[in-house]
């Protein structure tokens, strides 16, 4: 049986509008319309059209409803220069994180939310401290965002999406939160972003400020959990030069252009320090990163893949339990496991058929 | 002439205390150096690197030695700072590419210098032998070993000695009595400028995910 919401959500996936799927596969935009709205179903012959010029299995339009995330529940950091398109697409991956999220969910017990409901006036640099505080870290470094994530419940997926003005973005689903993470930037920006988006969580769970306001909340908090305030000022009681900023961001796994920021924001360095340091580290570094570290991975899928690897279940017989195509799963990992650990058969076609791009700055 | 480098640590440090320096002082003004060259944007003058590494160069040491006794002294431009109790002075400059490498050749100022630095370094020449008999430069300034505090900077790789020189060739220094080597080759990446490599064996507690099948 069609289900035309599966439809739409593959066409979105595309980042196709109704036009032009029609224009790719050969059919009337009214057709597409009348399909997506549920007052006809594609014959057979047609789905096959949609799901060749889609790159969707054939199954995947007769599945169940899909739940979707409503646009209104993520947080997009800058949603003005985001796409309706490049957004929708990355709803749609949600979508899928879902699906992948509950398929394992029925199969492992996986760690449940330990986070802190913050109440909405909560000042982001306090939030940090006592969720510090509950998490046991004290001042000390966070070794692994990703890890720490998953450990207190937050499931953590990747994006592969192919624009800038996407980083990542959080939701709640139910009870568990959702972080997807652009694993294409440097893993200091993206450990940033992670605890940019725990910040939206704890802070914002409830809705609160919205746009500019949530965003600058989002960002201390990323930054003083990240880089606890007394700590900073004990290892940092004074800078002059930014060799030190260079040298100390290893302290905290973090960017230069972060440390930074929270030297400024934390008294240590003057305005005309930290304006200077900035064009310094733009004109040292440009794009790069000095003294990058690794990136992160992620421990939970590393322990689900190899359970399933166990058992001799590859990403391919999970794409087919789901319906979705291989490169879907594999996007949703990107950069978080190495997907080759369950991909015991089949490689090769899943090379061949997966579109990932890797964005160099 | 053949300079007489000092490249062993304790040398260098033995050397240095004999001026009442210790090398960390004397890599402080490099490290000041190093990041004020880096400071220059594509909208500064071409010069403004080379001016900008030794301003601050000039201004850090002297941050550093005055309240250590040492008094600046701009004499003719040619600004250095002076320990009148060890009798020497010292000035910056940035070098070519032989700084901080022990071979035959010595580093040479990348800019043509004035006759005060001129008539400094030739002042050095009278400590050789029948250095005596030697003609006195004219210009007015006290006969205290000059030393250059040389750095050499070119994209990451940066390097860095003290060296006294025996001449002058055309506004250039040339040939050294004696080279302290502060930064060699690789030195710089090695560097633990504040002691803020402290710390980094602790990578922080990692948080164990734990999963279980359901059966």
């Amino acid at each position: 049986m069609f289900t035309p919401g599966r439809l739409s959500l593959a066409r979105r996936r595309r980042k196709l509008t109704k036009k032009g799927l029609a224009e790719a596969a050969g059919f009337d935009q009214k057709t597409i319309i009348r399909y997506e709205n549920g007052e006809v179903a594609p014959p057979l012959e047609s789905l096959a059209v949609l799901a060749r010029v889609l790159d969707f299995p054939g199954d995947f339009f007769s599945g169940p409803e899909i739940d979707e995330p409503p646009t209104e529940a993520v947080s997009f950091r800058s949603l003005k220069a985001l796409l309706a398109r490049d957004r929708d697409a990355a709803l749609a991956a949600c979508a899928f994180a879902f699906l992948l999220n509950d398929w394992v969910s029925d199969r492992f017990s996986l760690p449940a939310p330990d986070l802190i409901d913050f109440k909405e006036d909560t000042d982001p640099e306090t939030a940090a401290r006592h969720l510090r505080q509950k998490w046991g870290l004290g001042e000390r470094r966070v070794r692994n965002m990703v890890h720490l994530l998953e450990a207190k419940g937050i499931r953590v997926f990747s994006l592969t999406e192919n624009t800038r003005a996407l980083d990542a973005f959080s939701m709640w689903r139910n009870e568990t939160p959702f972080i997807f993470l652009n694993t294409t930037k440097t893993a200091e920006r993206s450990r940033f972003d992670a605890a940019h988006e725990l910040g939206h969580l704890v802070l914002h769970q409830h809705g609160g400020p919205n746009g500019r306001l949530a965003e600058d909340q989002a960002n201390q908090f990323a930054s003083a959990f990240l880089m606890p305030k007394a700590e900073v000022q004990a290892r940092l009681p004074r800078v002059k030069f930014l060799t030190e900023v260079i040298q100390a961001k290893r302290l905290w796994d973090v960017s230069a252009s972060a440390l930074n920021y929270r030297l400024h924001k934390l008294g240590v360095t003057t305005d005309w320090q930290y304006r200077r340091f900035c064009i310094q580290i733009v004109d040292q570094f440009g794009q790069s990163e000095p003294f990058g570290i690794s990136k992160e991975q992620s421990m939970l899928w590393d322990k689900v893949l190899g359970y399933l690897k166990a058992d001799h279940i590859t990403k391919h017989k999970i794409a087919n339990n789901l319906q979705l195509p291989v490169a879907e799963i594999e996007n949703l990992l990107f950069g978080l496991t190495n997907m080759q650990s369950i991909d015991g058969f089949g490689i090769g076609q899943s090379k061949g058929r997966a579109k990932l791009k890797i964005i160099t700055n | 002439m053949t300079a007489i480098i000092r490249l062993e640590e304790w040398d260098v440090h033995q050397c240095l205390g004999d001026f009442d320096l210790t090398q960390e002082k004397l890599v402080d003004v490099v490290v000041a150096s190093a990041t004020a060259y880096g400071g220059a944007t594509d909208n500064d003058p071409p010069s403004a690197k080379g001016w900008d590494t030794w301003r601050w160069g000039v201004r850090r040491i002297r941050e550093i030695l005055r309240p250590e006794g040492w008094d600046k002294d701009d004499t003719g431009g040619f600004s250095t700072v002076v320990n009148h109790k060890r009798r020497i002075r010292i000035a910056c400059v940035r070098t070519d590419d032989a700084t901080g490498m022990p071979g035959e050749r010595s580093p040479q100022n990348r800019l043509p210098k004035g006759v005060v630095n001129e008539r400094a370094t030739t002042i050095n020449q009278l400590s050789l032998p029948m250095a005596a008999e030697w003609p006195r430069p004219e210009v007015g300034i006290d006969e205290y070993q000059t030393w250059h505090l040389c750095v050499y900077i070119e994209g990451d790789v940066v390097r860095a000695e003290l060296s006294r020189f025996n001449g002058f060739e055309a506004g250039h220094l040339a040939d050294c009595y004696e080279r302290i080597i502060l930064l060699g080759d690789g030195d710089w990446d090695k560097l633990d400028f504040c002691g803020l490599d402290r710390g980094l064996d602790d990578l922080g507690p990692d948080f164990d995910v734990d999963i279980k099948r359901k059966k």
